[in-house]
């Protein structure tokens, strides 16, 4: 028998449905397609099939041959349990009190055109307005202006630190394993916190097939490969294992530039389902991540002498769910989870045989307990209490045999946050719908660790008044309560308005003094001298359905202020400095911007145009020279990113060929230019007074994806797909960077005239990118 | 298939990361420049002093020449600086000196009334190098403006670093070779001591009037911080790295500056703001701020910094052809005039010659 579920208002297939036999062992969830296939002895039985957000279904029924059974969910005027606001899901777009929130599903970021052809999470989320990256090298996103450690990028619940491979080219996440992708960048339900920006948070797919089926593909940078099988005979036990391998680093010995360059990465996924009743289902999920680099020396120290630097580092994660379904109305949840993240550097000595080794790293650890009550058809409570913690060993130096570097541990650092949350979804009317949230949050600063004081003025190593070591018990403290609201009222059966406010707190931060942060890149709990930064963002938008063919269109403005910004004094330095705090600066920041967006969700041709306007500024106004920055002024943000456009049109004939375009043009990002420059003996130093005072080249780029699916079009066990991706399809030499070094020869006269600095613009991919690849399935 | 996409791939995108470009400025003027150092050693202290301007469209930095400069030892005497040779360059006396453990600042009276003081600093005990030593890399690192691996050698130092005390180095050097050319005149031809612009001319070398040494100094920063050593003598600390560009015989002076926290702080912020600028993961541009402030009321911006130093230096040389590589560029033929019944020859004088034998020159 099959199962198709469809959503009773919009007419569109529902994936990820809960579907139960009662009764029996059967279950799992519907597909991509809302399908799900069960194998039947015949006779009387009940369904039971249920998502989050939608009214639940109870069916009994006679089965006496293959049949497929339709099913018409409803869904729940708002729900915060779930994010169901789905690009095809257009009219629970509209009661959805929830604003600035985004689902990608795995088939709609599979498709997109994106460089080297490899299938990658963020980069279909900055399809989305306000969503911006440094670049393509780029080691996380930047949410409507916001820096990428302000982000919580969840999988499974368990934090990701470092979320990119290869030099930040691609996301970490096990393509074949991803099941969707939920951006929070407005009001961010109760459950989350700890960033005051947006939360990313991947669910992997849940192994619901009762057959064995194998997936995978060769691309040109990795290869991949999934299982998802029933491992008992009862098939109560399910397993997915994904994994992804990119050993082609071959090629660089190529390239004269490049031939000390090596790069190798791989990621695996595994999710084990067990249902052990039609009430009880346990689900845990792994991720382990691991990357090795070797490029020429970016980070020296003095008395090391090395020409490259390695970089290793690693992700383990793990997350076990217990769900109990009490009863049509309520259902709990525990939580464990553990995350580990190890980066090290590494510098081989010259003509040495040894290795020093720079490497730290983050443990975290979490438990959590949640229940979901529907109090009554417009009340849905859902509750919480979360305790995590996590330990940061800042940095340990081995020095080998080298006799001028001595062993140096840095203080750990150990912080925890304890968490109440409480959602409630009210449908006061057919018009009105509130999404009401509360957190309270503590934060502790936890011994062992140090509490430095310093005296009046600057805070320098030369004015550290005090260390205070404490082995035991809370060091400093912070929290409270972090309210999010979310009011949708509908104009029209086709309209609404729509609001939000959302308070956040993060006591956890990464600190580097660069473009994008390296895996090794510091992180920072909060203490007495760096304080926890706060967010409040205000939004609203309307939003309306145009004609029957499935067009969209949204207007959304925000504001947020953010309190204890985090700044870096000039010249900040942070490897094994024993005293961050010292480079460090708070200030204040404000973002502030417009999104309009026109979807077109049903038909051959699907897609959107977006375009944002959108300002993140900063102002640091410290009592000297080097603690302000720009004379106190307010400055342009890293990611202040002033106009967007960006386009997704797909064509999908629905039978064998699917042709994807991408359209980005945008304002690029804030620099620095010299404002003259100075000599020292005999070398030109360019001075920058201001910060961020010119922007890079305008930004823009096509990109285009051909997959010919099936091409036999014969229903086969084994079914290939291949894609053909132009990323940058003109070429366009987009500038990540532009930087100033002396001139030590007479080259490149024609740039650089009498000037004794030359400049240089840095650019990932300046010409097109051809890529070819090829994924099957077999079943 | 596939490798030989992945080969044109990252050769469209991999081979073209760094392009020059036109430098953006924007310009601040007025401010004023004060660099130099206040060192132990006799002939080795000196101070530039220049105002920023911008003429014809061009940023220029102008020697003041009228200005007024002393040093200061803390509870000591002040001693007046006088300009060289070059303008806008002060020096002490020759029988200046200094004394370790005493504070000393400098102070700049400029004609405009400005009076600049910087901060003081203690002049620290001189930490001896012990021994200097040559390594060699055919492909030292490579250089975007040549396009390539540049083979280079390294001098690798000795200190006794002190163990009790945190020490922070910053290395300088002179290389001293044997030159034939002392001149090259582009566009033009040499006459009566000068180039003289002359058509269809590309360049002409001329040959030195004697013996001659050319001289060069490093330009980059090199330093050291004993932070993360124990102390004792630190061995292959990196002094500088020269360029393997010619044959023969090189003399190198390697000098070690004992230097104060902050002054290794600017040094450090200088480094990243030139060597380390470039890269995917490149430091953010940050105000290089020094130890000098205005006092007058004009309250000008003063950039630059005034270091006191404790110098030591050693000497080592070495023949390049002894070590298994290839220069970067082939030896130059000097490309001299055709005029009979020969062309002028040059002396052998100004900052990059000498034709002193420099001690430590093998006989």
């Amino acid at each position: 028998m099959t199962v198709r579920i469809t959503d009773a208002r919009t007419q569109e297939r529902l994936p990820f449905v809960n579907v139960q036999l009662v009764n029996s062992s059967l279950g799992g969830m519907t597909d991509e397609a809302g399908e799900y296939l069960a194998t039947l002895a015949g006779g009387r039985v009940t369904i039971l099939a249920s998502s989050v957000g939608y009214e639940p279904i109870r069916l009994q029924l006679e089965i006496s041959s293959d049949r497929t059974l339709d099913i018409l969910m409803e869904p729940m005027a708002a729900t915060l349990s779930t994010v169901t606001v789905s690009s095809d899901d257009a009219s629970a777009r509209l009661d959805e009190p929830l604003m600035g929130v985004e689902r990608l599903r795995f088939k709609e970021i599979e498709f997109l055109p994106v460089a080297l052809g490899e299938v990658d999470v963020f980069r279909g989320l900055q399809l989305v307005s306000g969503v911006n990256s440094a670049g393509e090298a780029s080691n996380g996103l930047s949410v409507r202006g916001g820096t990428i450690d302000q982000n919580l990028v969840l999988q499974d619940g368990a934090p990701i630190f470092t979320p990119t491979h290869l030099f930040g080219l691609f996301s970490v996440f096990t393509p074949d394993a991803v099941g969707s992708v939920d951006l929070y960048r407005a009001n961010i339900p109760a459950r989350f916190g700890g960033r005051v920006a947006a939360v990313v948070d991947v669910k992997t797919r849940n192994p619901v097939s009762d057959k064995f089926k194998l997936q995978g593909g060769i691309g040109m940078v990795s290869s991949r490969l999934s299982v998802e099988t029933p491992l008992t005979r009862d098939k109560r036990l399910k397993v997915l294992a994904a994994g992804r391998v990119g050993l082609n680093d071959f090629t660089f010995t190529f390239f004269e530039r490049l031939k000390n360059t090596r790069s190798k990465f791989g990621d695996a996924s595994l999710k084990l389902r067990y249902s052990a009743d039609e009430r009880t289902i346990f689900t845990f999920s792994g991720f382990y991540s691991r990357d090795f680099y070797q490029i020429d020396l970016i980070n020296g120290f003095a008395g090391i002498e090395a020409n490259t630097n390695q970089y290793d580092y690693s992700t383990l994660n793990g997350t076990l769910d217990w769900l109990r379904i009490l009863n049509a109305r309520t259902n709990v949840q525990l939580r464990l989870v553990s995350s580990d993240h190890q980066p090290e550097v590494i510098f081989p000595e010259l003509n040495r045989d040894n290795e020093v080794r720079f490497s730290s790293r983050i443990q975290y650890l979490s438990g959590q307990a949640g229940i979901d009550h529907k109090l009554s058809a417009t009340h849905h409570l859902a509750g919480g209490l979360q305790l995590l913690r996590y330990t940061i060993d800042p940095g340990v130096l081995d020095p080998g045999t080298s006799a001028n570097v001595r062993r140096t541990d840095l203080a750990a650092e150990q912080g925890a946050e304890l968490s109440a949350y409480l959602e409630e979804e009210w449908t006061p009317s057919d018009r009105w719908s509130l999404s009401l949230g509360l957190r309270y949050t503590r934060f502790l600063q936890l011994a062992p660790g140090q509490e430095r004081t310093y005296g009046e003025g600057e805070r320098t190593p030369a004015t550290l008044q005090e260390t205070v070591t404490t082995d035991r018990g809370v060091i400093t403290t912070y929290g409270g309560f972090e309210p999010r609201l979310g009011i949708s009222y509908k104009l029209t059966d086709r309209s609404s308005f729509k609001a939000a406010y959302a308070l956040n707190r993060q006591y956890l931060q990464n600190i580097f003094n660069s473009t994008t942060p390296l895996p090794s890149s510091r992180w920072k709990v909060a203490d007495n001298n760096v304080l926890p930064q706060r967010s409040q963002l205000y939004s609203a938008g309307v939003y309306q359905l145009l004609g029957n063919k499935g067009y969209e269109l949204s207007l959304e403005g925000y504001y947020r202020a953010i309190d204890n910004l985090l700044e870096y004094k000039p010249g900040a330095e942070f490897f094994l400095n024993p005293t961050v705090e010292t480079d460090l600066l708070q200030g204040e920041g404000q973002a502030y911007g417009a999104e309009l967006s026109l979807k077109k969700t049903r038909g051959a041709l699907t897609g959107q145009v977006n375009y944002t306007y959108a300002r993140a500024l900063n102002r640091v106004d410290g009592p000297t020279l080097r603690t302000s920055i720009n004379q106190g002024e307010w400055y342009a943000g890293y990611f202040d990113q002033p106009h967007t456009v960006n386009t997704n049109l797909t064509l999908d004939d629905g039978r064998t060929h699917r042709i994807s375009l991408n359209l980005v043009v945008q304002s690029n990002r804030p620099y620095s230019i010299p404002n003259g420059y100075i000599r020292n003996d005999r070398l030109a130093v360019p001075i920058f007074l201001e910060r961020n005072n010119a922007r890079l080249p305008l930004y823009h780029r096509l990109d285009f994806s051909w997959t010919i699916h099936n091409a036999k079009m014969e229903k086969r066990r084994w079914v290939g797909d291949w894609t053909l991706t132009f990323y940058n399809l003109y070429g366009r030499n987009n500038a990540y960077n532009i930087y100033y070094q002396p001139r030590t020869t007479g080259a490149d006269a024609e740039f650089f005239g009498s000037s004794p600095l030359g400049s240089y613009k840095l650019s990932i991919f300046g010409a097109p990118i051809v890529s070819l690849s090829y994924s099957f399935k077999f079943e | 298939m596939d490798r030989t996409l992945a080969l044109v791939a990252l050769a469209l995108c991999l081979c073209t990361c760094v392009d020059p470009t036109v430098p953006d400025f924007d310009y601040t003027t007025g401010f004023l420049l004060v660099d130099g150092r206040i060192a132990n050693l006799a002939g080795e202290s000196s101070v530039t002093v220049s105002r920023s301007e911008v003429r014809f469209g061009d940023f220029v930095l102008v020697p003041l020449r009228e200005a007024r400069v002393f040093s200061v030892e803390e509870g000591g005497e002040t001693v007046a600086w006088s300009e060289g040779s070059e303008p806008g360059t002060f020096s002490p006396p020759a029988d200046f000196t200094t004394v370790s453990g005493r504070a000393y600042h400098l102070r700049v009276e400029t004609a405009e009334g400005e009076r600049i003081e910087s901060v003081p600093e203690v002049m620290r005990p001189v930490v001896p190098i012990r021994e200097v030593r040559i390594g060699f890399e055919q492909e030292a690192y490579y250089s975007t403006e040549r396009e390539r691996f540049v083979p280079a050698f390294s001098l690798l130092a000795d200190v006794e670093d002190p163990a009790e005390t945190d020490n922070f180095y910053q290395f300088r050097y002179r290389t001293f070779e044997r030159t034939s050319i002392c001149k090259t005149c582009y566009e033009s031809v040499y006459r009566q001591g000068e180039c003289v612009r002359t058509p269809r001319v590309d360049y002409y070398d001329y040959l030195c009037d004697g013996i001659c040494w050319l001289i060069e100094r490093s330009s980059a920063v090199t330093i050291y911080s004993d932070r993360l050593s124990e102390g004792g003598v630190l061995r292959d600390v990196i002094a500088g790295r020269v360029d393997y560009t010619g044959t023969g015989g090189k003399l190198a002076l390697v000098e070690m500056a004992s230097l104060s926290p902050d002054a290794f702080t600017y040094l450090q912020q200088l480094d990243a703001l030139t060597e380390g600028s470039g890269g995917l993961n490149a430091p953010l541009p940050a105000p290089l701020y020094g130890n000098l402030r205005d006092r007058s009321e004009a309250a000008t911006n003063v950039l630059g910094y005034v270091a006191v130093a404790a110098l030591d230096t050693a000497r080592i040389y070495w023949v390049r052809n002894d070590f298994m590589g290839t220069p970067v560029t082939p030896p130059r033929t000097p490309q001299t005039e055709p005029l009979a019944p020969s062309p002028p020859a040059a002396p052998c004088s100004g900052p990059n010659f000498t034709s002193d034998r420099p001690t430590g020159w093998p006989n």
